[in-house]
C-alpha cells in the first residue's frame, strides 16, 4: 500500500508555503518565469521555466507572471497555467516519495469567491489525491490552538484577512477583508517616492526590498537611508517619513474591521476577543505593528494583539495540523468525487 | 566603514571540520575562522576592524562544506574578535539560518543521516546496472531513515536510555522556567525604563517652566544698582565740577543747570550698562536652559525607543511562550491528541469544514460546469 503524505499549503499572493507531514517545509515566492526564446531558455539553464525569486532576478530574460492579485487567481489563461506550475513546483520541493496518495488542505483568503476556489481545487487536483480549501485565518487558529473567542488578523500581500473564531466554522459575517494590504503599502511608498523625490530612479522590487527591511508602526522608527540612482549615478536619500506614511495606512482599515468584528459579537465575551487578537502573515512583522494596534484598540476598551511564530509558516502549519486531524473517510469522500469527474 | 585585514587573515585557509565565515571588506574577500556561532549571532576569530553598526552579507560555511548568505551587523568589537548578530534581510535568510543551524546538523555539528547517507552513496548510470542487472530493488532515502530510527530505538529501549515521560515534562518544565525568567526579566528592564520615563518627563516640566519664567521675566528699566565704578566715575565728575566752581568762586545758574544735566547722563548711562548686563545674563540663563531641555528630550526619546524596544521582547517573549510552549519551535505538527477537552469541538469544526466544502463542490457542479476537478496525475 502507497504512503499517505498530509500537506497543508497556504497559497499567497506574495509566497506560497508549504509544510508537510514528512517533516517538510519550504516557501517560495509566488512569481513563475517563462521562457522568451531561445536565448532566455539557454540563460536559463535549459528550463523553460523558473519559480519564485529566481523568476523575479530573472525578470527581464522571462515573461514573469504573479498569478495571484488580491488573494485571489487572476481570470485569464496565463494565471490559472502559472498556478499549476507553482503547485506542481512547491510540492516537487517538498520531496514527497512517488506513487503516495496525497491528502492537502489548502487556506484561502477569507473571501474568496466560489470562482476563485473553484480555480484553487482545479489547479490543485492535478496533484492531490484529496483536497478541502478552508480559511486562512482559520487555518491559523487551528493550527495555534486557539478555537474559540480569537480574532485572526493575516496581513498578506493582496489582502488582509479578519477572521471571528468561536468554536464553529468562520461563517461570512464572522469575516472581513480589505485591500490595504502589502502591495498596497509598496504602491503607496511609491507614489510618496515620485512626489517628493521625483528624480530617484526605482522599480517595485526595490520598494518591496525596502519595505521588507524597514517597515516600521510609529513615532520611534530607525531612519530609512537608501540609494537610488539618480542618472545613473547612485544617490542617497532619506526616505524614513514616507515608509512611515505608507505603513502607518494599515492601521485605520484594520482597526475599524476589528472594531466591526468585536462590536457585532456577544457583548458577554467581547473583552475576551479583545484580549486575543492575533497577527499573521507576511505583514505581521511590521515592527511595531501589533502596539500600534493595541493603541488604537485602546479607543475601544484596550486589547491585547500578539504576532504569531514564524508568520510564513503559520498558516501552512495549521492547514497540516486540519489535514492530519481530518478522518479517513472524508478524504476518501472527495477521492472518489474527483475519480468521478475525471 | 574601515577595514583593517592584517595578513595573516587575509591569507587564513579554510580549516576542515570546522565554521569559517567569508566577508567582503574595502581590502578584498576574506575567510576567517570562527570562534563560536549559533543562531544568533557569530564570534569572529580576527583582528579585522569593522564599524560596528555595519550590515554585511556573509557567506557562512558549515564543517560539512554546506554555505549559505546571511546578513550581519556587527555589534562589537573585542579582544576575542569580532561579534557580529544575524540580521536577515529576507525570509529566505531565515530559512538559510534554519538550515545551517537545525536542519542538516546535529547538534555535534555532524551531518544528519540524510546527508551522510548521501555523501556515501555513489552515482552509478542506469544503462551500467542495466548492463547487468534485470531488475533492481530500489529502496528510497525517508524508508532508509525510517529504518535507521527504528532500529536506533529498538536500541535505546532495550538499553532502557529512552526518555522517560518525567524526564521530557522535566525538560519542557525547565525550558518553561526559563522562558519565565526572561519574561519577568524583560518586564523589569520594562518598568525600569517606565520609571527613568516618568523622571525624565518632570524634569523636563520643570526646566521648561523655568525656561517659561525666564522668557517672561521682563528686565525692569528703573531697576538698576550702582556699581562700584560708576560710582568711583560719578565721585570723579562731581570732583572735577566742584574744583571748578571752587576756582571761579562763583556758580552761576546756567553752571548750576549744566550739572545736574552732566549728573543726569552719568546716571542714565549707568542705568543703561546695568540694563544691557541683566539682559545678557538672561540670555544666557535661556541658552543654558535650551540646552537642558534638549538634553532631556533626547534622553526622554532615548528612554522612550529603549522601553518600545523592551516591550517588544517582551511581547514576543509572550507570545512565543503562550502560542508555542514546545521547547523545539521547529517540531514537526502533529495531529491533535484525542484525550484533550477540545476533541468534540475540533471534530465539530472539521465536520462543519467537510461540508463547507461539499457544498463548495456542489456550487463549482452548478456555476462552473465546464472547470474541472481531475484526478491527480492527469496533467502529466
Amino acid at each position: 500500500m502507497s504512503e499517505t503524505v498530509f500537506i497543508g499549503m497556504d497559497l499567497g499572493t506574495s509566497r506560497t508555503s508549504i509544510t508537510t507531514s514528512t517533516g517538510v517545509r519550504t516557501t517560495v515566492w509566488s512569481y513563475v518565469g517563462y521562457a522568451l526564446d531561445h536565448v532566455s531558455r539557454k540563460h536559463l539553464g535549459g528550463r523553460d521555466k523558473v519559480f519564485g525569486q529566481e523568476a523575479v532576478e530573472n525578470r527581464m530574460a522571462v515573461n514573469l507572471i504573479r498569478p495571484l492579485d488580491k488573494g485571489v487567481i487572476q481570470d485569464d489563461d496565463d494565471c490559472r497555467r502559472a498556478v499549476k506550475d507553482l503547485l506542481e513546483h512547491i510540492i516537487a520541493q517538498a520531496d514527497i516519495p512517488s506513487g503516495s496518495t496525497i491528502y492537502g488542505v489548502i487556506g484561502a483568503p477569507a473571501e474568496a469567491s466560489v470562482d476563485s476556489k473553484a480555480h484553487i481545487l482545479s489547479a490543485a487536483s492535478e496533484f492531490m489525491d484529496s483536497i478541502i480549501v478552508c480559511s486562512e485565518p482559520f487555518a491559523v487558529a487551528y493550527g495555534l490552538d486557539f478555537l474559540s473567542d480569537t480574532l485572526v488578523v493575516d496581513i498578506g500581500a493582496g489582502t488582509v484577512d479578519l477572521c471571528r473564531v468561536h468554536g464553529t466554522m468562520p461563517k461570512p459575517e464572522d469575516q472581513r477583508t480589505h485591500h490595504y494590504a502589502g502591495d498596497a503599502i509598496d504602491h503607496r511608498i511609491s507614489e510618496l517616492l515620485t512626489e517628493n523625490h521625483p528624480e530617484a530612479q526605482f522599480s517595485s522590487n526595490m520598494v518591496r526590498e525596502i519595505k521588507e527591511n524597514y517597515a516600521c508602526v510609529g513615532t520611534h522608527m530607525d531612519p530609512v537611508i537608501t540609494s537610488f540612482p539618480v542618472e545613473g549615478k547612485p544617490t542617497e536619500f532619506d526616505i524614513t517619513a514616507e515608509v512611515s506614511e505608507a505603513c502607518s495606512g494599515i492601521v485605520n482599515p484594520t482597526v475599524e474591521a476589528l472594531q466591526d468584528l468585536i462590536a457585532t459579537y456577544d457583548p458577554e465575551f467581547q473583552q475576551k476577543m479583545r484580549n486575543h487578537v492575533l497577527l499573521g502573515g507576511g505583514g505581521s512583522q511590521i515592527t511595531g505593528l501589533s502596539r500600534a494596534f493595541e493603541e488604537a484598540l485602546s479607543e475601544y476598551g484596550g486589547g491585547k494583539v500578539r504576532t504569531v511564530e514564524e508568520p510564513q509558516y503559520a498558516g501552512s502549519n495549521g492547514a497540516l495540523k486540519i489535514a492530519l486531524d481530518m478522518p479517513e473517510e472524508f478524504w476518501k469522500e472527495f477521492i472518489e468525487q474527483q475519480s468521478e469527474k475525471a | 566603514m574601515s577595514s583593517e585585514p592584517d595578513q595573516t587573515s587575509q591569507s587564513s585557509s579554510r580549516h576542515p571540520g570546522s565554521w569559517s565565515i567569508v566577508i567582503e571588506v574595502d581590502a578584498g574577500i576574506l575567510r576567517i575562522p570562527v570562534a563560536r556561532i549559533d543562531d544568533r549571532e557569530v564570534l569572529l576569530d580576527t583582528p579585522v576592524r569593522l564599524k560596528i553598526g555595519d550590515r554585511f552579507e556573509l557567506i557562512v560555511e558549515r564543517p560539512d562544506g554546506h554555505a549559505d548568505l546571511v546578513h550581519a551587523e556587527v555589534v562589537q568589537r573585542s579582544k576575542a574578535g569580532l561579534l557580529m548578530r544575524w540580521k536577515p534581510s529576507h525570509p529566505r535568510e531565515i530559512t538559510a539560518l534554519e538550515r545551517l543551524f537545525s536542519k542538516g546538523t546535529s547538534v555535534d555539528g555532524q551531518p544528519d543521516i540524510e546527508t551522510a547517507l548521501r555523501s556515501r552513496s555513489r552515482l552509478v548510470r542506469t544503462s551500467a546496472i542495466a548492463a547487468q542487472r534485470d531488475s533492481v530493488r530500489v529502496l528510497n532515502l525517508s524508508a532508509i531513515k525510517s529504518l535507521i530510527q527504528d532500529a536506533v530505538e529498538d536500541t535505546l529501549r532495550e538499553s532502557g536510555q529512552l526518555l522517560e515521560e518525567t524526564e521530557l515534562k522535566e525538560i519542557i518544565e525547565e525550558s518553561e522556567k526559563g522562558f519565565r525568567d526572561r519574561l519577568a526579566q524583560f518586564e523589569d528592564e520594562k518598568a525600569d525604563l517606565q520609571s527613568r520615563i516618568e523622571g525624565l518627563s518632570s524634569r523636563l516640566e520643570r526646566a521648561q517652566d523655568l525656561l517659561d519664567r525666564e522668557r517672561n521675566r521682563e528686565v525692569d528699566r528703573d531697576r538698576f544698582a550702582l556699581s562700584e565704578t560708576a560710582l568711583g566715575e560719578l565721585e570723579h565728575t562731581f570732583e572735577q565740577i566742584i574744583d571748578e566752581a571752587i576756582s571761579s568762586e562763583e556758580v552761576k545758574p546756567a553752571f548750576e543747570s549744566e550739572l545736574r544735566s552732566v549728573m543726569e547722563r552719568c546716571l542714565d548711562s549707568e542705568r543703561d550698562r546695568v540694563h544691557a548686563l541683566e539682559e545678557n545674563a538672561r540670555s544666557t540663563n535661556i541658552d543654558l536652559l535650551e540646552r537642558k531641555i534638549q538634553r532631556l528630550a533626547r534622553s526622554l526619546d532615548d528612554a522612550r525607543v529603549d522601553r518600545d524596544q523592551a516591550m517588544e521582547t517582551v511581547r514576543r517573549t509572550e507570545s512565543r511562550d503562550q502560542l508555542s510552549p514546545s521547547p523545539n519551535a521547529y517540531q514537526p505538527i502533529k495531529p491533535s491528541s484525542d484525550d484533550g477537552q477540545d476533541t468534540s469541538r475540533r471534530r465539530a469544526l472539521l465536520l462543519d469544514l467537510v461540508q463547507e466544502n461539499r457544498e463548495l463542490r456542489k456550487k463549482i457542479d452548478t456555476e462552473n460546469p465546464q472547470l474541472k476537478i481531475t484526478e491527480k496525475g492527469s496533467a502529466c
